[in-house]
């Protein structure tokens, strides 16, 4: 026993010790949110363990675990994405966008009348098989020089994004070389071989191109930069003919100091400046921003920078949001109401008729009107939409429409107001068989004397309903019929596979449609971001929904005593 | 009365069903079905085959897919390019074997094909008389139907009618054409000439009015920039002048009250002249305000400024002061002012100018066009009277007409119907598909001039839908001899190349080991022969007779044999098709494993966490304890949209540096799906609740940890509510949908519900047959198990709302 426990204690410390350094990884690459929670988490983990009278939360610890990562720091993370502008465009933290301007092979151009190199590739064989160790040989005219292997300046995860490599003179570099007809064909180092393989002018070599390209070029050597002994940097590009040629480079942007005014005093603050004009670039709203030859402003690259309240006051003040979004703010409460309403409606007549003790076959009748609640939603929901509402070949407007009642085909996917009956409909099918079972097993808890009593005074059938059953219903049922209500306001399935977010409304630069729900337009703003995703906006209306969702269900809670029964 | 009742409950409540079952009996029949639903106009097909579910889960290795497995073995590519020389050219002679036996089965279904095609032919032929006298007795029905009453009026009318249309009536008896000529005339033939005048009229008077309305549109385009121009330029200096000018009459009348000498005047008559040109250069400017709104504004703010204007120059006129300090700035202020207004009021000028004449123009252009406008709108009020009246002539010849048109018809069908009774089938088919399409066209065309839905209309259209079946029944020959065409060459180079391929391969895999990858052309032309000859040259004609086959069935009423010999016909068809047709991979069978896996393995940790996690909230007192579950609840409500965000992100990087995690992965799916606890943890307390405290009381007390109590006592009790949480995560997690799309992003690793979201879109959004059989093979097991787990399900849900 007492070396189990001695394990656990080695166990809890290793944990701890990985837990912070985790933490701190997470801190460097500017997961902020996901470091501290990390860190909080392994603060209450090692206080539960060791502190005796902590016993009861022992229990919670793997919960607790899955809680804060999956549900915590996702709404930590929600909030603050909230004031930000992270999106499409604004992805990176500007450190590492700067970074990124400085060093990434992209922002680089070809020199005008630079020194360009021929090149041959040399390559090791294992058998018959070229691997992918090379050793890349320049040369111009005279002078030949061995490209040392490369220094990996930045890597990620494993990809290279930046690598160096020194050119060397031949003669200095250490290496030996047989050469025939005054090209070199094999390049010694120690005991490796390395065998002519490629070279752009060379088409004799150009069945080794394709294996060059793919398993070479592309992976490492596009990414290497070469050096020579004047500081010049070269790279191997594509020209405009196709032809990777190995040219001299020079990256567009370095670091700079530059002077403002800034509240009255002059400030210097390093700036990044383009080295082709010289010329400092304009950061403004978590955009960096360059200027073209016709001195018109363009953007080069964006980071994420605090966008306060702008992201709920957008809501308000920018018309081509506004609109849309009460329209289908509006549209929400109507769908979850109507909703409700149809279900319960429906639900409740075939509960009320198969109320009856005296029916028979009320099990297989039930049985039967179940099965829509039976099947999972996203199938039955797929089958309405391609099957049924399809507008060129589905049922509904091939068979029933055009033959029964000879009517023109109904544009079910295009036209708002079809859209939105279209998913009602479908929403109806899916939910009265739960609000009939539910209506069933609470008609059963009304006591029969009530009726007995009120026949005796002479009550008709529809007094008998009106007064009795009904109210009496309404008690045990209200609760979950704003239970209800809650779950279709957020019912995002139903809504986002049979129509998607329904006929896109004209006029607007978000994804918002005419049957779209808060929470569908939400996940388009994040998601599917045809005109870049916003996910600042989105967590902004996340927000907005969980105060309504949020306050609704607390509403229920509190009406239906289930606090009081947790409480027990 | 009970009894009706009852039973008027029953047909509801069935009629109900049936409506809400519908869709799954859909999907059911159409899993089922050969046909592409999509495409086909009936709702149900007999046309039945389970080849989609064979499909869906035991994919069969078809012609293509061995070919292009052959290709793969021999080349060394993947997916077959680990495997040693040996293990390839023992799965290369496997594979030619089975290319050889799907050619020996093809031959076995063609030849299939040529016996029943034959033997309906025999049908044909020794039926023949029968199936004439069926086509005979068709006509007969038609002719009975098409015996109309002859009408007492307008016969004469209507023979000349059709007459003039060039309708052949001689075959009717005491009818004659031209009698009626003069009293067609007044009714029908001198208004339609008349109404061939008017148009002519309407014509030529909107070709005057079209360019009219253009020029008066360019005018009005015209007006609306000057108006623009005007309004946003001129109006507001206007009115700041104004300002000044009330200034300048300020400064002249605080000259009464000052007292200041003035001192070095300027030039006064120069400034004043100055004055005087601008006001009079603007002074005649009135603008043209009839008719237009906007002009009235702009007159206004022209009038006042005018008006203004005289106003300070007459003061200045009758000015006494001008000794006084006030009046060298007005002089001064004037001065300025002249300056700087004169050339603005010259554009003004010149631009009120425009105004008034574009204004002036439209006005004329407006006055030519309400006329030719008034013009048109008489002769189209005659047109349209004409139409009318000659409209309504032809309904009161119309009986007549359809009378004699019957009789044409029906003289017509005699004449057919003495031609058909010499055919002999099946050589002079042909001939009687002519004759068939002559009636079909005869009678529809006559069924058109029919009231819509009257009896004789809907009973023509009801016989003459299987008429045509000599076509059907010529085309599925003719289809038969253009697939027996294709096929005889099309068999030939696949045998060649197979034998070819499956000597040269070998070889070629010795080839391919060391790095050379040569494709032998033999394998090519195999390839293209499956490929592309298949499709091009022998589905077209092998499908259509195919189904005319099917058609013929419907169509015709043949013995059982005879159906029976073109149901095989189609069989074998379908089989060959089957065989060659390129299908496209589908990974259904993993996407279900993968469903699986992940369900299950969510589901176990769920239970296993929450089910400890929730044991202190029953049995023990702490800080939270109150609260916890509540607050837990409520955070939960967090629309789990916005994780996704979040999760993304982690999963994204977690992705990058622990391997086998991440995005695109089951494990980064399955961590997300472990979020899902406040629920479960409120129901396992509840039923914790239910456990009496005694059964651990006594171990406690005997000497058991409070962790052996849980194990050992209360986890074996509470099995049955663990057990229902791990089937009830287990079902919602098959059928989630939104986070495994977020998450996964590569085709093999998609869930169940992803994959066939896939299924109804895309290249396979009108496969329906594919779709409803997936959709079919992953509901019946949930189904099951829900209607399994009602009592649970349903028990949990009411139980919070009936109290006790």
């Amino acid at each position: 026993m007492k070396f189990l426990k001695l394990l656990g204690w080695i166990l809890l410390a290793a944990f701890t010790v990985l837990s912070v350094l985790g933490g701190i990884f997470l801190l460097s690459k500017g997961f902020y949110e996901l470091s501290i929670t990390l860190f909080v988490l392994i603060f209450l983990i090692d206080f539960f363990i060791i502190n005796r009278k902590a016993y009861p939360y022992r229990y919670m610890i793997p919960a607790l675990i899955l809680l804060f990562i999956l549900v915590l720091y996702p709404i930590a993370f929600t909030i603050r994405t909230a004031f930000t502008n992270y999106g499409t465009g604004h992805i990176m933290t500007r450190q590492e966008v700067v970074e990124r301007l400085l060093v990434d092979p992209i922002y680089t151009y070809n020199v005008e009348d630079g020194k360009t190199y021929s090149y041959n590739v040399y390559v090791k064989y294992n058998g018959t098989q070229p691997t992918t160790d090379f050793k890349v040989i320049v040369y111009d005219g005279d002078e030949s020089y061995v490209a040392n292997d490369y220094k990996v300046l930045k890597s990620e995860a494993g990809d290279l994004i930046l690598g160096e490599s020194e050119l060397v003179r031949l003669n200095e570099s250490g290496l030996r070389f047989e050469t025939e007809n005054n090209r070199i064909e094999i390049v010694r180092e120690g005991n490796d071989l390395f065998k002519y393989f490629y070279s752009p002018d060379d088409s004799s070599t150009a069945i080794n191109e394709d294996f060059f390209k793919y398993s070479i070029l592309f992976p490492t050597l596009s990414k290497v930069e070469f050096v020579d002994t004047l500081s010049n940097r070269y790279s191997i590009r594509q020209d405009e003919e196709g032809k990777f040629t190995f040219s001299q480079i020079k990256h567009m942007y370095k670091l700079g100091l530059a002077e403002t005014v800034e509240n009255g005093k002059s400030v210097v603050k390093t700036v990044i400046i383009n080295t082709m004009t010289n010329k400092p670039l304009i950061e403004e709203n978590g955009t960096i921003y360059d200027t073209n030859e016709n001195g018109e402003r363009y953007a080069v690259a964006g980071y994420i920078s605090n966008y306060g309240v702008k992201n709920f006051t957008k809501i308000f003040t920018d018309p081509a949001i506004s609109g849309p979004f009460a329209k289908i703010f509006i549209w929400n409460f109507i769908w979850a109401a109507l909703s409700v309403l149809f279900t319960f409606v429906i639900g409740m007549i075939l509960a009320l008729v198969l109320n009856d003790p005296n029916l028979r076959g009320k099990t297989i009748y039930r049985s039967l009107l179940i099965i829509p609640w039976a099947i999972p939603a996203f199938i039955s929901v797929l089958v309405w939409k391609n099957g049924f509402f399809n507008e060129t070949y589905g049922i509904i407007n091939k068979f029933i429409i055009s033959q029964l009642f000879g009517g023109t085909p109904i544009k079910w996917m295009n036209d708002p107001f079809w859209a939105k009956v279209a998913v009602l409909i479908v929403n109806t099918w899916l939910g009265f068989p739960y609000m009939m079972v539910v209506t069933l097993g609470a008609l059963q808890s009304i006591p029969q004397d009530y009726y007995e009593a009120a026949s005796i005074d002479g009550a008709s059938k529809w007094q008998r309903f009106w007064k009795i059953t009904f109210p009496l219903l309404m008690t045990t049922v209200a609760p979950l019929l704003v239970g209800s209500f809650a779950f279709n306001f957020n019912n995002f399935g139903n809504i986002y596979l049979l129509t998607g977010g329904g006929p896109a409304m004209p006029n607007t630069n978000t994804p918002a449609g005419s049957t779209d729900i808060l929470i569908s337009y939400t996940y388009k703003l994040a998601f599917e971001g045809g005109r870049g995703q916003d996910f600042g906006f989105a967590s902004a209306i996340s927000i907005i929904i969980f105060f309504i969702v949020g306050g609704l269900s607390f509403i229920n809670f509190r009406l239906s005593g289930s606090f009081e029964e947790v409480n027990r | 009365m009970a009894k009706k009742r009852k039973v008027l409950t029953h047909i509801i409540l069935i009629v109900v069903c049936i409506a809400v079952l519908f869709p799954i009996v859909w999907v059911v029949s159409t899993s089922l079905r050969r046909d592409n639903a999509a495409f086909s106009t009936k709702m149900f097909s007999s046309r039945l085959t389970i080849q989609n579910y064979r499909d869906l889960l035991a994919p069969e290795q078809n012609g293509p897919r061995l070919v292009s497995d052959i290709d793969a073995l021999i080349l060394s590519a993947p997916p077959q390019d680990k495997i040693t020389i040996e293990e390839a050219k023992q799965l290369f002679a496997k594979d030619v074997q089975k290319f050889q036996n799907y050619i020996k089965e093809t031959e076995s279904l063609k030849a299939k094909i040529d016996e029943n095609i034959n033997e309906i032919r025999d049908y044909f032929e020794q039926n023949s008389d029968q199936l004439i006298a069926t086509f005979s007795k068709n006509l007969d029905d038609i002719i009975t139907v098409l015996n109309f009453e002859k009408p007492a009026q307008y016969i004469d009318v209507a023979a000349y009618d059709l007459y003039n249309n060039g309708v052949d009536l001689s075959s009717i008896s005491d009818v004659d054409p031209t009698a009626g000529q003069q009293k067609w005339e007044e009714m029908i033939g001198g208004r339609k000439s008349q109404i061939e005048i008017l148009k002519g009229e309407i014509d030529s008077v909107n070709s005057t009015l079209q360019p009219l309305q253009k020029s008066y549109a360019a005018y009005q385009s015209q007006f609306t920039n000057q108006i623009g121009t005007i309004k946003s330029l001129l109006v507001p200096q206007l009115k700041e002048y104004s300002k000044v000018l009330n200034s300048l009459l300020q400064i002249l009348e605080s000259a009464k009250n000052s007292s200041a000498p003035a001192e070095f005047l300027p030039d006064e008559e120069t400034i004043k002249s100055n004055f005087t040109t601008v006001l009079s250069a603007i002074a005649d400017v009135r603008v043209k305000t009839e008719k237009y709104q906007d002009l009235q504004e702009i007159s206004d703010t022209v009038n006042e400024f005018v008006a203004l204007y005289s106003k300070v120059l007459s003061q200045w006129e009758n000015f006494s002061y001008k000794d006084r300090a006030p009046y060298r700035d007005f002089l001064n202020t004037t001065d300025a002012f002249t300056t700087n207004v004169a050339s603005t009021i010259k554009e003004s000028v010149q631009l009120l100018n425009q105004l008034n004449s574009t204004t002036e123009k439209m006005l004329e252009l407006q006055a030519q066009i309400n006329q030719y406008s008034s013009n048109l709108t008489r002769l189209q009020n005659q047109l349209d009277k004409l139409n009318d009246e000659v409209t309504k002539a032809y309904e009161e010849i119309s009986p007549a007409l359809i009378y004699l048109n019957s009789e044409v018809v029906k003289a017509q069908l005699s004449d057919i119907k003495s031609r058909v009774s010499s055919l002999k089938l099946p050589t002079q088919l042909q001939l009687l598909n002519i004759q068939s399409k002559r009636v079909f066209g005869l009678v529809t065309d006559f069924a058109s001039q029919l009231p819509e839905s009257s009896k004789e209309q809907k009973s023509l259209r009801a016989l003459i839908k299987n008429i045509d079946w000599p076509g059907t029944a010529k085309d599925m020959f003719t289809n038969y001899d253009l697939f027996v065409q294709s096929y005889e060459p099309y068999m030939k180079e696949l045998k060649m190349y197979l034998n070819e391929v499956s000597i040269q391969g070998p070889e070629f895999m010795n080839v391919s080991k060391t790095g050379i990858k040569v494709r032998p052309q033999s394998l090519e032309k195999l390839t293209d022969v499956v490929l592309s000859t298949y499709r091009s040259d022998v589905v077209p004609s092998m499908n259509v007779m195919s189904r005319k086959a099917t058609e013929l069935s419907d169509k015709l009423d043949l013995s059982s044999a005879a159906k029976g010999q073109l149901k095989a016909i189609d069989g074998a068809a379908f089989r060959i098709d089957q065989i060659w047709q390129r299908k496209a991979d589908n990974y259904l069978v993993r996407w279900i494993l993968n469903s699986i896996i992940v369900a299950i393995t969510v589901s176990l940790i769920t239970t296993a966490v929450t089910a400890l996690a929730a044991y202190p909230f029953s049995r023990m007192r702490f800080k939270g304890r109150k609260y916890g579950i509540m607050g837990l609840l409520l955070i939960q409500m967090f629309p789990a949209i916005m994780y996704m965000i979040a999760i993304y992100t982690f999963l994204s990087f977690a992705g990058k540096y622990i391997p086998g995690f991440g995005l695109s992965k089951l494990s980064g799916l399955i961590f997300a799906y472990l979020g899902g606890i406040a629920y479960n943890m409120y129901l396992i307390k509840g039923y914790y609740d239910t456990i009496p405290d005694s059964l651990e009381e006594a171990a406690l007390i005997d000497g058991a940890t409070r962790w052996q109590t849980f194990v050992k006592i209360v986890i074996p009790l509470a099995s049955p509510i663990l057990a229902v949480i791990v089937i009830l995560t287990f079902m919602s997690t098959f059928n989630e949908f939104i986070l495994a799309k977020i998450i996964l992003q590569d085709v093999k690793q998609y869930t169940y519900a992803v994959g066939l979201y896939t299924f109804s879109t895309g290249p396979f959004e009108t496969e329906w047959g594919l779709f409803t059989a997936a959709a079919l093979i992953g509901m019946v097991p949930m189904v099951v198990l829900f209607l399994l787990m009602q009592r649970y399900i349903v028990g949990g849900l009411v139980s919070g709302a009936v109290k006790g």
